[in-house]
């Protein structure tokens, strides 16, 4: 073929992508900083599960659209290596890489490039089909994705075309040993009359080549104006993706006088932000199973992350400018040029506070995204702003905020009434629970939480515990009046500095009291000791009550257990902070099962894409005035179980659910315990108390 | 426009109160403080006029030594600066009219803005008494307050109304619940407060004598509330009114 117009192709071909890359990623340097080189190793490891691997792609819901993206991604990846092959005999004819020779690879590439070549179609097919006839609601439907697919099914059949008409001009070319694919359209060709003498044949093979290349080179320039960038941005931002437990928020640096206090500003967050937002790829995994999407409500995690997507376009020439000032004048001249923005503001602006205070901070969308962007880390960054700088939030908020200020609990109630429940226990026959004041060498501090100890209907959940730690002989205290909130709930609704001042609290108590293992109830209480606590530089030892019931129960320590009281089958709800933050899904369901007489149902959606109940993300302390009710919503998912009894382990779910259960009137026809509750009413050992 | 506003460290009322076994006061050992909430609302009406119009928002605290805790809260809702007269325990309410008249000597402030009382005595005393020491006039119980020039229009809700009335300034004001609701400070405020000033007097340097003329003899929690009683007609209903009530 023609050198010179290929080496024009190449030149314009890839000046204009440096350009675009550029373009994009430049500005990304005024962001901030963000550490994403340590631990290379088990970066790489995520690269080749979720990458290479594609580990998000199967999952239950979803394996027919997962098929259609690996064929597409695979067979990209092998048949990339023939277009830099087709490049080269643009100057070169017969050009390969080295040991794709005749003698090497070369047979064994061909045969997989057909291979491969008939997957990408069939993927492209498969995907067609989907958006055109399945049309599944968590997508974006725009014809962009169609011309998409439309664009890579065209290369594929010019490089067919390439290599069929290559097989008719050179009738003895030894590839044809094992391209099945090329042999084919050989004798397609064959058939239709066509001969290596005839020019038809020789124009068709510069169609194929052309065409290939054109193709090729007008998508890679594509790539960056569209959601197809995902193919530059994906395998990078797998590798730098963030290695924290997906629980956890991170720590904000109060001592330091440059940190800002949240993201107000679209550089405000940091550049790995900005290259997720490039690398989504409107798949809405992530809204498939989000309560707020789903009731209604203005926030849909793939919307967010384009919204962000689309600002950060639009401020793209001004960040240019500043990035380059930075380079050449340093960081206040970059800082200065930022100051002239006077396009809409990021946090309250392109996105709404609605769309801020809907998100329950559930993590469906977190844990269920292939390219693991942090929607949640987002959110929470921005609340972070509205929040601690401007002061901007729901007006329920201020009551909450208040209340764990001055009484270390979201309802404000009195903090010298947090110990009530232990006379409630001991009015019940139990022993007293010892304080660590009375008791310097214990085991375990049983952590009771704010819901624990204030709520009247969760209190019994409290009280059940403490009671089947005693009768198993545990040895351990509670806090009484000296409890503080473990601050989850101030960190979720962005109020870190709040947080913080509880959390440092804590952490000097447990240090004086010596607390090293720590049993909670509540899954919030759990996460934040164990995946939150760690960034203060302390780490303990956290236990949930479900294993701790499930290996006292393992251990014989509860003594044999009397049939289950309620009827009807039962039912676990997994809580977020439990199953997918923590991917605790088998104790609890081993304990309902060690019960006898209870028939375990499972919800549609469980385990990894169990559905919020809404009360997290200090959602519990909002109202919720936009569309319908997320608990409304996850109660009837639980009764379309048939289930009479909702078993569950977290003290929001246990309210929320309840509330639902009494809105809708079935407080008759369908209960709500906590797995402490069922295991406490089947103890024979208790005889004697009640 | 120079205000001064009053605020005083209080136990905070959403704890349970208990009283010492002996009756002399309240038991303050796990008891939790905060500001005075009708000062938070004193100090929002003061910052917001400051926003309006300018000048300056000065905090004095009087009580011991924990009491700039509350000022600094005061300060990190916006005001410029403060000032701590520390009397070591709290003094009746003449003693801090008398010290508040003292202050307003060497603070010369256009207004000076208070809660209408403590929440933990329920005195409603300091407005009152210090507008009769300096001869000023005062505007109590304040749920509206326009500052136009030299004067300021308050209004205030009465039992069947709304009075407004006009005061010369410099007044004295004393802020109701439904004034206004107070900010929650932000951030970078709380940061920039912990580097204002908070000037250190005692009663000694202004000339006071805080010995108490309001001495608190004995104190007793009030009997606790007994459940209802369902009664079987309205005739028995009326003659319980009567004879056991006796409220009719």
């Amino acid at each position: 073929m023609n050198p010179f117009l290929t080496a024009i192709l190449l030149i314009v071909g890839f000046g204009l992508l440096a350009w675009s890359l550029a373009r994009r990623f430049l500005p990304l340097t005024v962001m901030q900083q963000d550490i994403r080189w340590d631990a290379p190793l088990p970066r790489a490891g995520d690269v080749i599960k979720y990458g290479l691997g594609q580990f998000r792609f199967l999952q239950r819901f979803e394996w027919f659209h997962g098929l259609a993206h690996i064929l597409i991604f695979w067979g990209a990846l092998v048949v990339t290596i023939n277009t830099i092959h087709v490049i080269g005999r643009g100057f070169v004819p017969g050009w390969h890489l080295p040991f794709f020779g005749h003698d090497h690879l070369g047979p064994a590439y061909a045969f997989a490039k057909d291979l491969f070549t008939l997957a990408v179609m069939t993927g492209c097919g498969l995907a067609f089909y989907n958006r055109v006839f399945n049309r599944p609601a968590r997508m974006l439907h725009t014809p962009e994705a169609l011309i998409i697919l439309v664009w890579i099914f065209s290369m594929m059949l010019m490089d067919w075309l390439y290599s069929s008409t290559l097989f008719v001009l050179v009738p003895d070319h030894p590839e044809q040993q094992t391209s099945f694919l090329g042999v084919l359209g050989r004798e397609m060709l064959a058939a239709s009359g066509l001969t290596a003498a005839d020019p038809m044949t020789a124009r068709l093979h510069a169609v194929g080549f052309w065409g290939h290349l054109l193709l090729a080179f007008s998508f890679l320039n594509y790539l960056p104006y569209c959601k197809q960038f995902h193919e530059v941005t994906s395998l990078p931002a797998l590798f730098l993706r963030s290695r924290k437990p997906a629980g956890t928020l991170a720590r904000q640096d109060f001592e330091d006088e440059d940190a800002i206090f949240g993201v107000g500003k679209i550089e405000e967050f940091s550049w790995k932000r900005g290259l997720d937002m490039y690398s989504c790829a409107e798949c809405g995994r992530c809204q498939a199973n989000c309560p707020a999407h789903l009731t209604g409500k203005p926030l849909s995690p793939m919307r967010l992350i384009m919204d962000e997507r689309e600002h950060l376009k639009d401020k793209t020439p001004l960040m240019w400018r500043a990035a380059l000032a930075r380079r050449r004048e340093g960081p206040e001249a970059s800082a200065a040029l930022l100051e002239q923005w006077e396009g809409p503001a990021l946090a309250g602006g392109v996105i709404e506070e609605d769309v801020i205070w809907s998100c329950t901070t559930c993590g469906h969308c977190i844990t269920n995204c292939p390219l693991m962007i942090e929607h949640v880390d987002h959110i929470i960054d921005l609340r972070r702003y509205l929040v601690q700088v401007e002061s901007r939030f729901p007006k329920e908020l201020r009551q909450t905020f208040k209340g764990f200020e001055n009484m270390s609990n979201p309802w404000g109630l009195a903090s010298n009434t947090r110990g009530d429940w232990m006379a409630a226990l001991s009015e019940t026959g139990a022993p007293a629970v010892p304080h660590p004041e009375n008791k310097p060498r214990f085991d375990y501090l049983f952590y009771v939480g704010c819901a624990g100890s204030f709520d009247d209907r969760y209190r019994k959940t409290t009280m059940a515990t403490a009671r089947l730690l005693q009768a198993a002989g545990v040895d351990f205290v509670c806090l009484g009046n000296d409890e503080m909130c473990c601050g989850e709930t101030a960190r979720r609704a962005g109020n870190e500095y709040l947080a913080q001042h509880l959390i440092n609290f804590n952490l000097e108590m447990f240090d004086t009291m010596g607390v090293k293992k720590i049993i909670t109830a509540c899954p919030h209480c759990f996460n934040t000791f164990k995946n939150e606590y760690p960034q203060f530089g302390k780490t303990f030892e956290v236990i949930h009550h479900t294993e701790m019931i499930r290996d006292l129960i393992g251990k014989g320590a509860l003594g044999p257990l009397r049939s289950f009281a309620g009827n009807g089958p039962v039912v676990f709800h997994d809580p977020c902070y439990l199953g997918r933050y923590n991917r605790i899904y088998d104790a609890p369901r081993e304990i309902a099962q060690c019960v006898p007489g209870v028939r375990l149902v499972e919800a549609e959606r469980r385990k990894r894409i169990s559905f919020c109940c809404g009360g997290g993300g200090a959602r519990m302390w909002m109202e919720e005035n936009i569309g319908t009710r997320i608990n409304a919503e996850r109660c009837d998912q639980l009764r379309a179980t048939g289930a009479k009894t909702i078993a569950t382990a977290c003290p929001y779910c246990m309210i929320m659910l309840d509330d639902a259960i009494k809105d809708k009137g079935l407080a008759d026809e369908i209960k709500i315990m906590d797995l402490a509750q069922m295991v406490d009413a089947a103890m024979v050992k208790h005889k004697k108390h009640k | 426009m120079k205000i001064l506003v009053a605020a005083k460290r209080v136990t905070d009322p959403d704890m349970v109160i208990k009283v010492k076994p002996d009756g002399s006061g309240i038991e303050l050992s796990s008891m939790s403080f905060k500001m005075n909430p009708f000062d938070e609302i004193a100090i929002e009406e003061a910052l917001r006029i400051k926003e309006d119009k300018g000048g300056e928002v000065v905090v004095a605290g009087i009580g011991g030594d924990k009491t700039p805790t509350e000022i600094r809260y005061g300060l990190s809702m916006g005001a410029d600066r403060g000032i701590h007269v520390n009397t070591g325990v709290d003094p009746d309410s003449d003693a801090v009219a008398r010290i508040l008249a003292k202050l307003l000597e060497m603070e010369t402030p256009d207004l000076v803005f208070l809660g209408k009382q403590a929440i933990d005595v329920d005195d409603n005393q300091v407005a009152q008494l210090l507008a009769e020491y300096l001869g000023w006039p005062q505007a109590c119980f304040a749920s509206r307050v326009d500052i136009e020039g030299n004067k300021a229009r308050v209004a205030r809700e009465v039992d069947g109304g709304i009075e407004v009335k006009e005061i010369d300034l410099p007044g004295i004001i004393s802020a109701d619940l439904r004034l206004n609701e107070p900010r929650y400070p932000a951030l970078p405020a709380i940061m920039k407060a912990k580097k204002k000033e908070i000037k250190q007097v005692t009663p000694a340097d202004l000339g006071v004598d805080i010995t108490p003329k309001v001495v608190i003899r004995k104190m007793a929690e009030p009997p606790r509330r007994k459940g209802g009683r369902l009664v079987a007609d309205v005739a028995e209903l009326v003659k319980l009114l009567r004879e056991e009530a006796r409220v009719i």
